[in-house]
């Protein structure tokens, strides 16, 4: 799995690529967590690139949307392939992360 | 031992405790009355005379003012007499004289007048005199007699307003004297004395000082009241001197003797445990509580710190301990690790570089081929291989490296990439196994060699040709049912001798026909009581079973295998490989669904190859992307819980997923050696929830559960076995 960081004002935009399972997960989990602990409040995850993902990828979404929850942040998603957007559906996980078509919409709720 | 320490304990704590529980009792006591009585009794007599001082003053103070207010009467008095009666008597023809009674019609003088009034007041009871005194006094009786006449009259010639007081004896009696000017306060009294035969100086004018009015006032009644005051405050002082003694004495025996005695009795005590120095215990007895603790204290020093100093050592002991254990443990950890790595390196080696993908060539009907190593804990050397030659010529090989661990999965690697790479080169398999032990031998330092069994199956024809290097000899499995070893064309283990001439041997197989290739890992594995599982029962065994596909044939001989060991560990690794030659290509056996069988490591860098095999699998079979995802999924969740939480040991261990279809239906089955553990008892999240009393973790379960139709657990033969199924829509 590929991750990508960039910066738009107070958002931090992170796009994935690949796999998100058990073997990948701890990477992003470090990554998130590294932002939080920064002071990162707004976050945007692009999943158009993303392939696959687990409950280990699920995990770590979970986890840093409630750290982001405690310090009055949030977390979104943007862009999900149909299997990705189908597990979200199964875990019951688009009931707790906003989820938006594109990028530029997911970045629009931050405004 | 015992014994004696109590009794010498006994004796020495029982006159300590007689002596500070009462003899040095009141020494403190003591000590603060001798310094507190003294205090109270100086505090009392300077009250007292404080007190006796100042009723002294105010004493004066009354005295004096007493005699101001008589120097003002007597002198009114005496004013009176000289201004308006001695000049009305002067007028009536009288005189006035010193000699008044002896002189008729002669009149007292103004002074005698004052003196004479002032002997008749002297009798009484406060016995109060006044006397007129002067250095020019006509009377010459009256002159400056003593010694406070003379100063009080200087003073009043410097000072004539003033008033010069003096405490005296006068017969016997203490009195105070008090002289205050008399003043010339009328012309009669001027022109008396300036005309007056007797008198010594004539040139008075008025206001001029002629003499001074002395009062005496018998003060000794004064004197006795305030010393029977002083006395009286000094009684009180004593009393509450006694008072304060008696407090003191009671509460430091309450507050101080008592607990300092129980203290250093307690130090005593404490210290007692110890032996004595000699001389400590001569100052004991000498001195007070405070003497007998100080001493207690020196000793309790000493005690201690020669305790402290034990402590240190034996923490310093201790210490030195702890970090020679700590080493020994880090050495005796990085053996372990270093081990347990080597483990995980060699059994890492052995199974990436076997195929473990079944069937390895799917799109081949002409035979069937599964293949198993089971590694041992301290793994061996042994491996499988089989590759396609070319269409029709399949390599088959099985080998067992002598030694255990690294080098032995090291010298394995190279063996096998040896052979195949000199069989793919369509040698016959006696000159492929000379050309690797010609190219093994050289260079082995190691002394390793490695036993090899390789054939050639030409798929076209049945027949097999094959050579052998010191192996154990496969079974024949006939189509009339019979098992037969093969015959052995003799040959030593490659790596021992150079230029070792193989033999090969042919035989044809017939369609139905199998071959059945193994390791001594098989026949040498043991039972509880050490008995080896043997050719026989294998033998025995593959008679019962030999009907069956290559994988079950396998399938059913670990599990007998497994059976016999009973638990016993597994000495060495166990490798199978079996091969069904079946009709020409035509062939393809009916009634049994295919069976892909992945063989992956306990190692979460596995769920790619996972998906891949998945992938693959759904790809022929034309599923949708979706389906293959899906599937995929459960079996990475279920897979990754194995990973994660199946495990006690951290070696290496295997997880087989066999995948298969038949009627439209998905079945897929996880097979692991971990700890027996049912993953469908976890319980269902409640998806409900918000996400701030959302659970972490939990959900692969619960995933798995949703993409597959049915999920089910059971414990086989000491292994998990996880068995999935889906309905797969066209």
């Amino acid at each position: 799995m590929e991750m990508t960081e960039q910066k738009k004002g107070a958002v931090v935009l992170l796009a994935l690529n690949g796999r998100l399972d058990a073997s990948t997960s701890s990477k992003l989990e470090e990554k998130l967590l590294g932002l939080i602990d920064h002071g990162e409040k707004q976050i945007v995850m692009n999943l158009e690139q993303l392939d696959y993902i687990s409950s280990a990828g699920l995990r770590v979404l979970l986890m840093a949307a409630k750290k982001l929850k405690v310090a009055s942040g949030k977390i979104v998603l943007a862009s999900l392939k149909d299997q990705i957007r189908e597990v979200f559906e199964i875990a019951g996980f688009s009931a707790i992360f906003p989820i938006f078509a594109s990028e530029s919409e997911a970045l629009r709720s931050f405004q | 031992m015992t014994a004696p320490a109590v009794s010498e304990d006994r004796q020495r704590d029982t006159p300590s405790r007689a002596t500070s529980a009462l003899r040095p009792q009141w020494r403190i006591g003591t000590k603060l009355i001798l310094l507190t009585v003294p205090i109270i009794a100086a505090i009392s007599l300077l009250a007292a005379f404080a007190v006796y001082e100042r009723n002294k003053a105010s004493l004066q103070e009354k005295l004096s003012q007493r005699a101001k207010s008589l120097h003002t009467q007597i002198m009114a008095d005496r004013g009176y007499y000289a201004k308006v009666i001695v000049p009305r008597l002067i007028e009536m023809g009288g005189t006035i004289g010193v000699d008044y009674k002896k002189v008729h019609g002669r009149f007292p003088l103004p002074a005698t007048f004052v003196r004479e009034v002032s002997e008749i007041t002297a009798s009484h009871k406060n016995g109060y005199q006044a006397n007129l005194i002067s250095p020019w006094a006509i009377n010459k009786d009256k002159g400056l007699k003593d010694q406070f006449q003379k100063d009080a009259f200087n003073y009043l010639t410097l000072n004539p307003a003033g008033q010069f007081v003096r405490i005296d004896t006068v017969e016997g009696r203490t009195v105070m004297r008090v002289l205050m000017a008399d003043l010339a306060s009328a012309q009669s009294c001027v022109d008396c004395h300036n005309g007056h035969a007797d008198s010594p100086r004539r040139d008075f004018k008025l206001n001029d000082l002629m003499g001074g009015l002395e009062i005496v006032m018998p003060i000794d009644q004064y004197i006795q009241e305030s010393r029977r005051e002083l006395a009286l405050t000094l009684a009180g002082g004593a009393g509450m001197s006694v008072l304060v003694l008696f407090i003191v004495a009671f509460s430091t025996r309450r507050t101080v003797s008592e607990p300092l005695a129980s203290l250093s009795g307690k130090m005593e005590e404490f210290v007692g445990q110890r032996p004595y120095a000699p001389g400590q215990a001569a100052t004991r007895l000498s001195g007070d509580e405070v003497v007998h603790i100080t001493s207690a204290f020196e000793q309790m020093k000493a005690v201690i710190g020669s305790q402290q100093q034990e402590l240190r050592e034996a923490n310093q002991l201790l210490e030195q301990r702890v970090i020679e254990r700590t080493a020994e443990l880090r050495r005796t950890t990085e053996e372990k690790e270093r081990i347990g790595s080597e483990l995980r390196i060699a059994s890492d080696i052995q199974r990436s570089i076997l195929p473990r993908i079944f069937p390895p060539f799917p799109e081949r009907d002409d035979f069937e081929l599964y293949a198993e190593t089971i590694p041992a804990r301290e793994m061996g050397g042994d491996f499988y291989d089989f590759f396609l030659i070319d269409e029709d010529r399949l390599g088959l090989v099985i080998a067992d490296v002598s030694g255990k661990g690294v080098p032995a999965a090291i010298f394995m690697a190279v063996s096998r990439t040896m052979l195949k790479a000199t069989a793919m080169q369509a040698v016959t398999p006696d000159e492929c196994l000379q050309q690797v032990n010609n190219l093994l031998c050289p260079d082995n330092d190691s002394a390793m060699f490695v036993t090899v069994f390789y054939a050639i199956l030409n798929t076209r024809t049945g027949e097999l040709e094959y050579s052998n290097a010191g192996h154990n000899l496969p079974y024949l499995l006939s189509a009339q049912g019979s098992v037969a070893m093969l015959d052995n064309p003799g040959g030593m283990a490659l790596g021992v001798v150079q230029d070792n001439p193989y033999t090969v041997r042919r035989i044809r197989l017939r369609p139905g026909e199998g071959l059945f290739l193994y390791t001594d890992g098989v026949t040498e594995a043991m039972d509880t009581h050490g008995n080896l599982f043997s050719d026989a029962r294998l033998r025995q065994l593959l008679q019962r079973i030999q009907s069956g596909t290559p994988n079950e044939l396998i399938r059913e001989t670990v599990g007998e295998v497994r059976r016999y060991a009973a638990g016993e560990p597994q000495a060495d690794d166990i490798t199978l490989l079996a091969l069904r030659y079946l009709e020409l290509r035509t062939g393809v056996r009916k009634g049994k669904p295919e069976v892909v069988t992945v063989h992956l490591r306990n190692d979460l860098a596995e769920l790619e190859h996972l998906s891949r095999a998945v992938a693959s699998f759904g790809e022929k079979r034309q599923w949708a992307e979706n389906v293959v995802a899906s599937i995929n999924l459960a079996l990475d969740e279920l897979i990754t819980n194995i990973i994660s939480y199946g495990y006690e040991d951290h070696g290496p261990h295997e997880i087989v997923l066999r995948m298969s279809v038949q009627d439209g239906e998905l079945t897929a089955e996880l097979e692991d050696d971990g700890k027996a553990f049912n993953p469908l008892q976890a319980p269902e999240p409640d998806l409900t929830k918000p996400i701030e009393e959302r659970p972490i973790g939990g959900l692969g379960i619960h995933l798995a559960r949703k993409v597959m139709d049915r999920v089910e657990y059971r414990r086989e033969l000491g292994k998990n076995l996880l068995v999935m199924k889906k309905r797969i829509s066209a």
